[in-house]
């Protein structure tokens, strides 16, 4: 297993490496529509929009780290079938579950440090200290972890159906909609990503830490993991009864 | 080393339902070079992807090295790899050595045995001097080069590979054809499916003919050619017979005006209702000079296709 991790981790520094401008220009086209955006708000806003702006900007940032987790492992998909890689994948006796895990892992912690870069610009920008508390940043990773979760979702519909681009788009402004969900409590447990936002407001606002949604969250992400794990296996047999597999 | 046991698998899609294999059974053993042909959608792919998991059978049993294959994927597919049809191998953006180092990790390589073995094979395949070169730079034979080594890298018993000369040169070709007999003489069992006759005749120990999902035969190359053997003859001329002569044989026979000045006639006795006796006949009239009488081999593409038309029953 460590293997495999480290054969997955050396490809995508590898791809990352040889193709850094088109993944540099991604994540800067980011950034330049955050910067609009709250350019936007504080030009037109008026005096009182100070919270809001910090909320936009925290929305903004999760958004971002959900799309990274969540839509990468679809597009990686279309990718290796597009490239007539997949087959080789599924070849491998840890599965193609294991396989995926480990390169959507390898992804997300070769980003991590432009994210953080980007994080304490983009906070630094809406007047937003990154010296918050570490249960800020326990949450955000949660919240990654359930969108890759998530993301596999998706990618199981992908792996089935290959051609997903339009219920990824749709996925992307869904998330955008759930964060505007205010949950909290044992509910919000069920709902993705929402309960996530809402304990980093709290906190963002100064709030403590409430334990008991805390673990809810916890649950939530676990909850999620799994469930993404078992329909991706679900498609991944689908797949193989129905032989399209390749066919793109 | 792989026994495959009454394997089936229907293909069902809103509008139609495809029996690709109907009932295949066979048993490949350790070090034999076991070719499966046919004729487009016979039934080889789904055969090969079921045996590799890829595809899940409706029903059969599917043993590598003993252990149940639909049972026990896992353990099965560290006993074996493949190179399907196409370019669907390798990863084009990657450099040869780092193929390796993923396609290697895949099947659980890594640190010093993945660089021992990536040395073996890439001196075994004679890439070892493109190491660092991006696969998709290679040209189509080092690329196909590249995908058997990337499948002999973990060292399994079992390789399977669906077409592994298709779009090659003549010299890449017959490259390929060294490197799987080199394989079986390792003791690798090596699982071909091609539409290439000539690797077929050169290589395989034993084929297994299939159509419409069914097996038609199974034997080596030299019990099919045998089957086929002393059912052809060419009776070569000294002279071209007459006109009347001809018109009555065309109606029997194959004719056949060689460069050299011969005049022949092909008779081929699978395909035809005559004897050689109502060849003599027609002759008796004008008694041409006869040069000789040969038995023909039919070349194993000739033979292929007389099997799938049916012809073995004849």
């Amino acid at each position: 297993m460590l293997n495999l991790f480290k054969g997955a981790f050396l490809r995508s520094i590898t791809e990352m490496r040889r193709y850094f401008l088109n993944w540099a220009s991604n994540i800067v086209s980011m950034f330049i529509i955050y910067f609009l955006i709250i350019f936007g708000f504080k030009t037109f806003g008026g005096p009182s929009i100070g919270d809001t702006v910090q909320a936009v900007a925290l929305g903004y940032f999760t958004w971002l780290l959900m799309l990274t987790t969540m839509g990468d492992l679809s597009w990686t998909i279309m990718n290796e079938v597009n490239r007539g890689m997949i087959e080789q994948e599924f070849l491998s006796p840890y599965g193609p579950l294991a396989v995926f895990i480990f390169y959507e892992l390898s992804n997300l912690l070769l980003s991590f440090p432009l994210l953080f870069l980007m994080m304490i610009l983009m906070f630094s920008f809406a007047r937003i200290s990154i010296a918050l508390p570490i249960s800020f940043y326990v949450v955000m990773l949660l919240a990654m972890l359930q969108s890759m979760g998530m993301g596999f979702i998706l990618g199981g519909i992908t792996l089935m159906y290959k051609r997903t681009n339009a219920l990824l788009q749709l996925a992307q402004f869904a998330v955008i909609g759930l964060l505007f969900i205010d949950a909290h409590g044992f509910r919000a447990m069920f709902i993705p990503i929402a309960p996530h936002f809402a304990i980093m407001k709290d906190l963002l606002a100064g709030k403590g830490l409430n334990g008991v949604y805390f673990i809810y969250t916890v649950i939530g992400t676990i909850l999620w993991l799994c469930l993404g794990a078992a329909v991706f296996k679900f498609f991944e047999r689908k797949v193989r009864i129905s032989g399209n597999l390749s066919l793109y | 080393m792989l026994t495959v046991k009454n394997l089936k698998k229907t293909y069902k899609t809103k509008k139609k339902v495809v029996e690709a294999v109907k009932n295949i059974s066979f048993t490949a053993n350790e070090g034999e070079v076991f070719a499966l042909l046919g004729p487009n959608g016979a039934g080889k792919s789904t055969t090969i992807k079921s045996i590799l998991g890829l595809v899940i059978p409706d029903e059969g049993d599917i043993y590598v090295g003993g252990v149940n294959a639909i049972k026990n994927r896992k353990k099965a597919l560290f006993m074996m790899s493949a190179v399907l049809e196409g370019n669907r191998n390798i990863h084009w953006r990657l450099s040869v050595k780092e193929n390796f180092q993923y396609f290697g990790a895949l099947k659980g390589l890594g640190g010093k045995r993945l660089k021992e073995r990536m040395m073996e094979v890439s001196e075994l395949l004679g890439i070892e001097d493109k190491l660092n070169t991006i696969a998709g730079n290679l040209s189509r034979g080092y690329q196909q080069r590249l995908a058997i080594a990337i499948a002999i890298l973990p060292d399994v018993p079992l390789i399977l590979l669906d077409e592994p000369t298709l779009g090659l040169d003549v010299e890449s070709a017959i490259e390929i054809r060294g490197i799987i007999k080199l394989l079986s003489k390792q003791g690798k069992t090596v699982l071909l499916s091609t539409h290439d006759m000539n690797l077929v005749e050169a290589i395989s120990d034993r084929v297994l003919i299939i159509s419409g999902g069914k097996v038609v035969t199974l034997g080596t190359t030299k019990e099919l050619k045998e089957m086929f053997k002393a059912r052809s003859y060419k009776i070569v001329f000294e002279r071209k017979p007459s006109g009347k002569i001809i018109d009555k044989l065309k109606e029997m026979v194959i004719l056949e005006e060689k460069d050299n000045g011969d005049f022949a006639i092909s008779v081929n006795f699978s395909t035809s209702s005559h004897t050689l006796y109502d060849i003599f006949e027609v002759l008796k009239e004008e008694k041409p000079q006869i040069k000789s009488i040969e038995s023909e081999d039919p070349n194993f593409e000739e033979i292929f296709l007389r099997i799938i038309r049916g012809e073995k029953d004849a």
